[in-house]
């Protein structure tokens, strides 16, 4: 005797766990075998990246951080690193390739999602395929799935949360709103904007529940508040828990928003005035006419279903609104998400002759959002290497110098992993450093010679970096210089052995 | 097909028996001939017996009947109100033997044993008397099995006490509250206190960081725990266990003897209430046996459920004075007259779904052989009657629509709810009924239940209650559940391997963790949050030592994300009742288990001084019992 049913005060008609559900319906292996299927060309390209060397400044940022804390046995060490999740994830196996076979999984689960959504728009398989293809084997989408992992990690959260939020609103399945505001309130772990999503779904929902032609009542009003609070709620605790963490143990509540990996004020755009900010609207305007694919759908939707128009425009354009608001909101990233969008914003059902205009438009926005890239400085250099298969010269002379500093001995190079952390990812090791995590940090600060044989400093440092700020500019007493690679400079204790000696 | 074929061979001699009795009540004016072809339509619909069927449908009073049956058997009838009664003789019996007989034996007349009956009197009787008092010559008299409950009760006054007081524990005293504590309970408990104690005299630091660390740690498993059940319960939403189709389908021939059991105490008020919402249940009237069980000491409550004038079918039975005077006592003494195969339990105030026994016959029909016990879901009328009630309502909605589901499905252990459980009584009676120790003993008999090798299972059905609109009612109910809940894992965890052997791992951590989980954590609530509060206000260092890392992010992890769940259950709760006004109040929840925490202090206070004190809930204070008020669940 097994049961769930419970009866209720009005009963309404709902559907059992059919066609709808069925993403919900799969067993764990399931998901997982499609999962795995469909991770496989992004592993093909993160793990080509490795090989030859890349590593985005994100990915090092969170190897770095996880490095730190599996070292040092103590999660309080990073700090309080946002997003959190991405670290948390990487530092299971915290290595510089981690978070781009991550990153590859979660663009594999975010592609079966859409080959789902694709499957009940009734495209043959065929030219599915093809349209996936499409937008996939494009230099946004890769690098996106390669390089970004708290990007993609949050597209993929949000795009899970919108499919359980469809159920949610359509056929009010309770448990499918429980998940939805639930994995929202996880993607804010992934990401700042998942915050932003959530509080839009949230107000869109008296746009959907007017779509289903639902009567204008008292109780049709409450119900629509309690969704969109249902909607909000786990999102909005989860930021106000992670503000709550920062203000106890920071004082700011709002520190985590500086954070390097988060990045969410852009800090030239945050305090523009409002004519510079109108004066980036014909470039945003540029950008969603290159989206072509996103416009047919648009375009679909008008023609078979027109009142989802409105609530489509609204998250088309929310990339645009966050930008203007003047946060930072990566290239790659609102490529995905206009492409994302496109993609399951489809209607159902439809007429086979779709299939190979939306492949065309596919092909024609993945050419346009190349040239919108190309801009992007680490894109372009990820994109040369994949295509060339030439490592960079500075990749390898870091990896080269990095491989030095991990043989040094435990806690002996004095360092900022503010400025360091991609020379830490490459060691792929936090061993040898002592960094401002470390209680003896302070102290080796002030008196080197007691504390650490090394010190590495930046001679050109981007952010605030105590060791680089304090020896930048000469070596303290006993120091000796040992060896450099471009900015980088390795003081030495007059006592301790070279570390780029040969053997 | 072929059980028809069965009947349908046996019908014309039981036809004529029930012919006689109806043509002998039509010529003696007690019955019209109309009111004959409608219990006789009946009967081809049911399948019960005539007499059952006229008496329901209250076309015969009760002792007419019996007096037209006595001449038909050719017995005198004989009223047992006003006999006098043979203690010593009728004492020689077993008093369940005799309620199951619907029989007593009234005195000696010479060589003669008069022994009183509302069965037919055939040769089984004659055994029967025989079996017990040796070769006597049985005289049959005839009377209603309503005087033969009165007999009894009467006669085996403290028999009856006895059994429904002490039956558990003299049955299996382990499985009994009457013991708080055993002996290595109490050693264990003594030693931590112990413990505790001369570890903050000797190493303070590291004391106070292992208590943090338990508390901290079984409040992370419990939230961890409430998660997982609630997802469990929340996936399976629209599945429903029994369908509309399935009652519909259900034929009343099919139906078994159903006893209800109401147990009331000083709650004259809401008598008038209860008949009217057991009128509306959608059973058999002849199959459907009432047990209004009131304490003797309860006058006014009594002489209300006379003034009520109840249909035929609700019997009256008085429930001897004595220590423990509690609820589970009470249905003990129920169990002792039920006669159903099925039985229930309902508050005074309760509003059952009208097709809820009926729901509980095809669970029961559908489900395993070990299926002992059905939970209906429970949930309140006077939702909105104000805030307390609001957010009561959300916290039942949760527990019976999320928890209970989720314990179902993940085939844990179900700790049953006050009202509404349906039980097999032969299998209650195998378990031993009700603890009358327990103050939950409800709750405790799931678990026995669970321990046994028997599973409770939910249907989809509800009650609707009356939720406490006053805090200090609703603080005396809740410190009762919570004593209860403590008594029932002092008593279940006595014998710890024994436990994990029977019930197996899942199910012993489980439990462990639903029903002593829910009263560590309302008891841990109120220092936690005051070192919380404490600390933001003064931005103090004195307990940074309490909380090493480990334990500082389980403990963030509880206050954050898991408050933070608590209230997210309550919302979805309300929202899966279609109770969209209650959700914004699931905000409010906090200040909701402030009360729970006090209310764990008063019952921690009451096992030490009161243990089987029974905090009585004053029911019919909603003004939705007022008949002139909107229908509750409708308003909602």
């Amino acid at each position: 005797m097994a049961s769930a049913g419970i009866s209720t005060p009005l009963r309404r008609p709902h559907p059992r766990a059919t066609e709808e559900l069925r993403l919900v319906e799969l067993s764990w292996r399931q998901q997982a075998m499609r999962v795995a299927l469909f991770s496989v060309p992004f592993l093909a390209v993160a793990l080509y990246g490795v090989h030859l060397g890349f590593l985005s400044n994100a990915h090092a940022h969170i190897v770095a951080k996880s490095l730190l804390a599996a070292d040092r046995l103590r999660l309080e060490v990073i700090g309080f690193l946002y997003p959190p999740l991405p670290f948390l994830t990487v530092l299971l196996y915290p290595r510089a390739w981690t978070p781009a076979v991550l990153g590859s999984v979660a663009a594999g689960a975010t592609a079966w999602i859409v080959w789902y959504d694709l499957e009940r728009a009734g495209l043959p398989r065929l030219w599915r395929m093809l349209l996936l293809a499409a937008v996939v084997a494009t230099p946004s989408s890769l690098f996106l799935a390669t390089q970004a992992y708290p990007d993609m990690l949050a597209l993929h959260l949000v795009i899970v949360a919108w499919h359980y939020y469809q159920n949610f609103i359509r056929y009010q399945h309770t448990f499918s709103g429980f998940v939805a505001g639930l994995v929202l309130g996880l993607a804010f772990y992934a990401h700042f904007y998942a915050l932003l999503y959530g509080l839009a779904l949230a107000l869109l929902v008296p746009l959907y529940r007017r779509l289903e032609n639902r009567t204008v009542s008292t109780d049709e009003r409450w119900a629509t508040v309690s969704q969109m609070l249902v909607t909000a709620f786990p999102v909005l605790w989860a930021a106000t828990s992670w503000t709550y963490i920062n203000w106890v143990f920071t004082g700011n509540p709002l520190t985590y928003l500086a954070d390097p990996a988060a990045a969410v004020f852009d800090p030239a755009r945050w305090q523009a005035p409002l004519d510079e900010r109108v004066a980036w609207l014909p470039a945003f305007g540029r950008e969603l006419v290159a989206q072509v694919l996103l416009l047919g759908s648009a375009l679909l939707v008008a023609w078979r279903q027109p009142r989802r128009l409105l609530p489509l425009a609204a998250l088309a354009l929310f990339p645009v609104v966050i930008r203007l608001a003047g946060l930072n909101y990566a290239a790659p990233l609102a490529l995905g998400t206009y492409t994302l969008i496109a993609l399951v914003a489809l209607p159902e059902r439809l007429p086979r002759w779709v299939a190979p205009i939306l492949v065309v438009l596919a092909i024609a926005q993945g050419a346009l959002n190349a040239t919108l890239v190309a801009g992007e400085p680490e894109v372009e250099q990820w994109e040369r290497v994949v295509t060339t298969g030439q490592p960079q010269a500075s990749d390898l002379t870091e990896r080269a110098f990095a491989e030095r500093l991990a043989a040094a001995p435990a806690r002996s190079i004095l360092t900022d992993d503010r400025s360091s952390y991609r020379l830490i990812a490459r060691a792929e090791t936090a061993h040898p450093f002592l960094l401002p995590a470390d209680a003896e940090f302070a102290r080796a600060l002030e008196q080197p010679r007691w504390y650490v044989r090394y010190i590495l400093v930046d001679s050109a440092p981007a952010g605030r970096d105590l060791v680089s700020e304090r020896f930048g500019e000469r070596p303290p007493e006993n120091f000796v210089v040992d060896g450099g690679t471009g900015r980088w400079i390795v003081y030495r204790r007059e006592d301790a052995p070279s570390l780029f000696a040969e053997p | 097909m072929f059980v028809r074929r069965a009947q349908a061979r046996s019908e014309p001699e039981a036809l004529r028996r029930r012919t006689r009795l109806g043509e002998a009540l039509v010529d003696r004016g007690l019955l019209s001939p109309e009111q004959l072809e409608r219990a006789l339509e009946y009967q081809r619909r049911t399948g019960d017996r005539l007499g059952r069927i006229l008496i329901a449908l209250g076309y015969v009073r009760r002792q007419d009947l019996y007096r037209v049956l006595a001449g038909l058997w050719g017995h005198p009838f004989v009223d047992l109100l006003r006999e006098p009664l043979d203690v010593q003789l009728a004492r020689r019996f077993d008093p369940e033997e005799l309620v199951r007989r619907r029989c007593f034996p009234l005195r000696r007349q010479g060589s003669e044993v008069l022994v009183a009956t509302a069965e037919y009197p055939g040769r089984d009787l004659v055994e029967f008397v025989q079996s017990v008092l040796g070769p006597v010559e049985v005289r049959p008299l005839v009377t209603t099995e309503w005087d033969i409950d009165y007999a009894i009760r009467t006669v085996f006054r403290d028999v009856v006490l006895d059994r429904a007081a002490l039956g558990l524990y003299f049955r299996n005293p382990e499985e009994s509250a009457r013991r708080v504590l055993v002996r290595w309970q109490k050693i264990a408990l003594l030693g931590s206190l112990v413990a505790v104690l001369v570890g903050m005299a000797l190493a303070p630091t590291l004391t106070g960081v292992l208590v943090s660390a338990l508390v901290n740690g079984t409040l992370f498993l419990f939230v961890l725990f409430h998660f997982v059940v609630a997802m469990a319960g929340a996936q399976f939403e629209h599945v429903q266990a029994i369908s509309d189709d399935e009652v519909r389908t259900l034929r009343d021939d099919e139906l078994p003897m159903y006893t209800v059991l109401v147990p009331v105490y000083r709650e004259a008020n809401v008598v008038p209430h209860l008949i009217e919402n057991l009128r509306r249940l959608d059973y058999p009237a002849s199959k459907l046996e009432i047990l209004l069980l009131i304490e003797e000491d309860d006058e006014e409550t009594l002489a209300a459920a006379k003034a009520a004038r109840p249909p035929e079918t609700v019997t009256f039975i008085v429930v001897p004075n004595g220590a423990p005077k509690t609820k589970p006592k009470a249905c003990n003494v129920g169990l002792l007259f039920a006669r159903g195969q099925y039985l229930t339990i309902y508050d005074a105030e309760d509003r059952p779904d009208p097709d809820q026994l009926k729901k509980a016959v095809i669970a029961f029909r559908k489900g395993p052989p070990e299926l002992v016990c059905v939970q209906a879901a429970l949930n309140y009328y006077n939702a909105t009657e104000n805030l307390l009630t609001r957010l009561f309502t959300l916290e039942y909605s949760y527990w019976f629509d999320y928890v209970l589901t989720g314990l179902d499905r993940l085939r844990l252990p179900i700790p049953l709810g006050g009202t509404s459980n349906h039980f097999r009584v032969d299998r209650l009676r195998e378990l031993g009924g009700w603890d009358p120790f327990n103050v939950t003993e409800d709750a405790d008999l799931g678990i026995r239940a669970a321990a046994h090798g028997y599973r409770v299972g939910i249907i989809n059905s509800t009650t609707w209650e009356e939720a406490n609109t006053h805090v200090g009612n609703w603080i005396r109910q809740r410190s009762r559940w919570i004593k209860g809940y403590l008594q029932t894992v002092l008593v279940h965890t006595r014998h710890p391997l024994r436990l994990v052997r029977t019930a197996g791992w899942r199910n012993a951590f489980g439990f462990v963790l639903l029903i002593g989980g829910a009263p560590f954590a309302f008891l841990s609530l109120i220092p936690l949050w005051s070192l919380t509060l404490l600390w933001i206000v003064t931005r103090t260092h004195a307990f940074d030592l309490l909380f090493p890392p480990v334990v500082l992010y389980i403990s963030l992890f509880n206050l954050l994300i898991g408050n933070g769940v608590m209230i997210y259950l309550g919302m979805l709760a309300g929202f899966k009742r279609r109770r969209y006004g209650l959700i914004p109040f699931a905000l409010l929840n906090p200040f909701y288990w402030i009360l729970h925490s006090i209310a764990s202090y008063k019952a921690v206070w009451q096992l030490i001084t009161k243990p089987f004190y029974w905090e009585k809930t004053r029911h019919g204070l909603s003004r939705y019992l007022d008949p002139a008020a909107p229908a509750a669940s409708a308003s909602d």
